[in-house]
């Protein structure tokens, strides 16, 4: 028996899932049609009149497109930047506390905020962030400044997603570069203290190249999501003050399509989106072979 | 080793069963659909005689899709399938109700639009205005003129033309009535003007007659302390984000945004841009300069205002006549000084103030077009009619309305209703009435439970004193009585489902609105800004929306 066939039961079990993906991701792909379609959904998706490339172009005229495209990518940037830098400092310095209890401890509070969800932490971040009672400019006051309407102000608005994001992320994202640090050779770090590197240099030349091919890997995954800027924490933290820097293209999409029932045009922008991260996808997965020899097969 | 594969083996087929299984469930519960609309067909051919009034017999089956009421719990055995609403229509009327599929109300409007794209329709369901007339335009609804016309009873009749024919109007095409409009009042439901009672008395101020004396009142609201913990805390008036709490605000200067009103020459046009919108914008950045709206209201939704209203913190709030309920009852739970008062909404000026209402429809009930019995639908609402609306009995109403525990809501189990107009301003009219006399053989059951919590109340528990200031004597139901005797409404002129520009041009236009308006109250921009607003809006799409409307309303003429 061949090495291959010899595998079956395992093949076997990829089935489940395989029927599931096919099922429920790319049985409904088939809707994306109605991007092309003014679709009206009594006569449905084959009794809809074939519009070409009609929603489109309305989509690129309405007056806030460039906007919230602008407004997206540079969110998500912004995040994707937070999202590798905090965690791999975190880390680092984690790796550096001696004591197993306390490097635990602080491990599982930062960890935490993971586990709420968007909408309770909108409730709590609008009184947390208040100008008047909000503990955040509390600190600000005590540190002499004006207090700022972190929520209220086109400025500020940004950089309150890319924190909070940042915030409520880094956790979980610390474990993968512990995981990746404790991959490290000790001796590695014996010969360097044996060559007389202090602490700094222990990390820059043994714990940093040690954990390059996951900052690689996780640098170029994250740049099929610089088309998503989260729809969840935007959605419950903007309003009419800083739609202006907030606005970005999902909350864009579940204005147009669901509340007034555009799925047309909603489909278009959303077809857009895809092609635009299935094609960072594909780049980033190129790289991820080329830097960091990654693959998912 | 051996053991170790054969397990895993084992253990793949019994996944891969899984699987298998439950997709043969989800084909299952697909193919039911088209099996039981054949079943129908036949069975609703056998029946030829269309009974005048009594029951089908044999009897017939209709489908139909409906949301899960989430406060609605099933008593032993029963189902959507089978409950006492289902047995009932089935015992009366001869009509099996067969439910396809419910969901959960947040999945609603998602899981119909598919089922109506997927072109195989329930005999009879709900449908949004929109909805209502894709379905029309693709000739898939029966008739339901006739049906109306001979079945329905008189008392559904009048229930569905209690704020005038707009409703039937709404449902009626080319001459023909194409749906039966799932009728909700709208009036009863304007807002009315609430005010910190108990600060009034704190700060000796006399109640207020003229939008005026409102003003000054939030004024003093905000400066005077009127809680008395020497800090200045408290603010006017309430304001969320999404201007949800400000028709009646709007409406007191005589500005109607978001209906279509008709201008000097006949025609349609917004109430959003009429220039007594801009008034009342400036005296709201006025107030916003001296404190008296919270200075963070563009980042609290209308649950964080609740928050301020239940914390005492805010002294005046518009909202409908359910306010002392939700939100105002958890403020007097947290402290029992707290007291608040309903007003009508007052007037800038010397014309008195009329609130905005929309056409009262909640959506549409339609009727497949192949269906042979329509009329049965009819049959269904006189006896929803006859079990919630007419009935005196206690049985009857603990078995179709509301059980004796009080938190089930039966009622919601009917499967096609229509609400009163103003159900609980009449209900009020009664209690008054009965808490008068003391005689209380008038009320019906669901009354008589109101009118026991306001008797509580009276007697001095706090825990029922959003009842008493709902349905007593000036309360808020009296409120919304005075504007019924007084005709005090403006109604929206376009009354029928969204335009395609309207739907199109819709987001854009809340966006830009939501905006200017913000910056106006903020101080952002100066009034003169609103001038440019309208200009914006009606450049952006709003001409084009006008037009549309204009044109529906000619040919409705």
């Amino acid at each position: 028996m061949s090495k291959k066939l010899a595998n079956w039961p395992l093949h076997l079990m990829i089935l489940p899932s395989l029927v599931l993906v096919l099922l429920f991701n790319y049985g409904p792909m088939a809707g994306i049609v109605i991007a092309f379609q003014k679709f009206i959904p009594a006569k449905g998706i084959t009794g809809s009149e074939w519009i070409g490339w009609g929603n489109f172009k309305y989509v690129m005229s309405l007056p806030d497109t460039y906007k919230v495209l602008q407004n997206t990518v540079y969110i998500a940037l912004m995040k994707i930047v937070t999202g590798l830098v905090f965690p791999l400092t975190i880390a680092l310095l984690l790796n550096e506390i001696a004591r197993k209890f306390v490097k635990r401890s602080i491990q599982t509070l930062i960890y935490l905020p993971h586990f709420l969800s968007w909408t309770i932490l909108g409730g709590v971040l609008v009184d947390i962030l208040s100008p008047s009672v909000g503990i955040v400019n509390e600190i600000v006051k005590m540190l002499g400044f004006e207090p700022i309407y972190f929520l209220g102000n086109n400025n500020w608005f940004p950089y309150v997603l890319v924190a909070t994001n940042a915030w409520k992320e880094v956790g979980f994202s610390t474990i993968l570069y512990l995981a990746a640090l404790t991959s490290v050779n000790p001796a590695l770090y014996e010969a360097a203290v044996v060559d007389g590197a202090n602490r700094l240099r222990q990390t820059w030349h043994v714990s940093l190249p040690g954990m390059r091919p996951i900052i690689i890997l996780l640098a170029t995954l994250s740049l099929a999501s610089v088309l998503n800027a989260g729809f969840d924490q935007v959605f419950v933290l903007y309003n009419p003050q800083v739609y202006a820097s907030g606005d970005i293209i999902d909350t864009f999409v579940y204005r147009m399509g669901l509340i007034s029932a555009q799925f047309g045009p909603a489909t278009a922008i959303g077809l857009f989106n895809s092609i635009v991260s299935f094609i960072l996808i594909a780049v980033a997965y190129y790289m991820a072979y080329r830097f960091a020899k990654y693959r998912i097969f | 080793m051996k053991k170790g594969k054969r397990r895993l083996i084992g253990f793949t087929l019994a996944a891969i069963l899984l699987v298998l299984t439950a997709c043969n469930n989800n084909g299952g519960k697909e193919t039911q659909p088209s099996a039981t609309s054949s079943e129908t067909a036949s069975q609703t051919g056998e029946s030829k005689k269309p009974a005048q009034d009594g029951k089908y017999d044999p009897p017939i089956t209709l489908t139909t899709v409906r949301t899960v009421e989430s406060t609605v719990k099933f008593a032993d055995g029963d189902s959507m399938e089978n409950n006492v609403w289902t047995r009932a229509y089935e015992e009366e009327y001869g009509i099996k109700v067969k439910t396809l599929w419910a969901v959960d109300v947040s999945q609603w409007e998602q899981k119909l639009n598919l089922t109506i794209a997927s072109g195989d329709i329930p005999d009879f369901f709900r449908v949004s205005a929109t909805q209502f007339k894709q379905l029309a335009e693709a000739g898939m609804l029966a008739d339901l003129t006739d049906a109306y016309n001979e079945h329905a009873s008189d008392r559904v009749k009048s229930l569905l033309t209690e704020e005038g024919t707009g409703a039937i109007e709404s449902a009626t095409i080319d001459g023909k009535l194409m749906a039966i409009p799932f009728t909700n009042p709208s009036r009863e439901g304007v807002p009315m003007v609430y005010i910190r009672a108990d600060w009034l008395k704190a700060l000796n101020l006399p109640e207020p007659k003229t939008m005026e004396d409102l003003l000054k009142i939030s004024e003093a609201f905000a400066t005077q302390d009127p809680d008395k913990n020497g800090k200045p805390d408290t603010y006017g008036l309430a304001i969320d984000k999404d201007f949800t709490l400000m028709n009646g605000f709007f409406n007191s200067f005589h500005a109607y945004p978001g209906i279509l009103i008709k201008d000097g020459e006949g025609k349609l046009t917004s109430g959003l841009i009429q220039p007594e919108m801009k008034t009342a914008l400036a005296t709201l950045q006025k107030m916003f300069k001296g404190k008296q709206i919270d200075p963070e209201f563009g980042a609290k939704d209308i649950t964080k205002v609740f928050e301020t209203v239940a914390n005492g913190k805010v002294g005046i709030m518009f909202y409908p006549y359910y306010g002392p309920l939700y939100p105002m009852q958890a403020g007097v739970d947290k402290d029992p000084t707290v007291d608040w008062k309903a007003f009508p909404i007052m007037s800038i000026d010397d014309k008195p103030a009329k609130s905005q209402t929309a056409l009262g429809v909640l959506g549409y009930w339609v009727v497949k077009k192949e269906v042979k019995h329509p009329e049965a639908v009819v049959k269904m609402l006189n006896f929803w009619d006859k079990t919630f609306y007419e009935n005196l009995s206690t049985e009857v109403h603990e078995k179709f309305n509301t059980s004796p525990d009080g938190g089930n809501q039966v009622w919601l189990l009917n499967n096609i209703a229509a609400y009163k107009a103003f159900k609980n301003s009449d209900a009020s009219l009664q209690i008054i009435d009965a808490l008068k006399t003391g005689d209380t053989s008038k009320l019906n059951p669901e009354n008589k439970g109101v009118y026991e919590r306001v008797q509580k109340f009276k007697e001095g528990d706090l825990t029922n004193w959003g009842w008493g200031r709902i349905f007593d004597d000036g309360g808020s139901m009296s409120v919304s009585n005075y504007y019924r005797d007084n005709d005090l409404y403006v109604n929206d002129e376009f009354t029928t489902s969204p335009l395609e520009s309207m739907v199109q041009k819709g987001p854009v236009l809340t966006k830009l609105q939501m905006e200017a308006f913000t910056k106006i109250i903020l101080g952002h921009s100066s009034p003169d800004e609103f001038d440019n607003f309208a200009k914006q809006w009606l450049e952006l799409g709003g001409k084009e929306m006008l037009a549309d409307a204009n044109e529906w309303y000619l040919k409705k003429k």
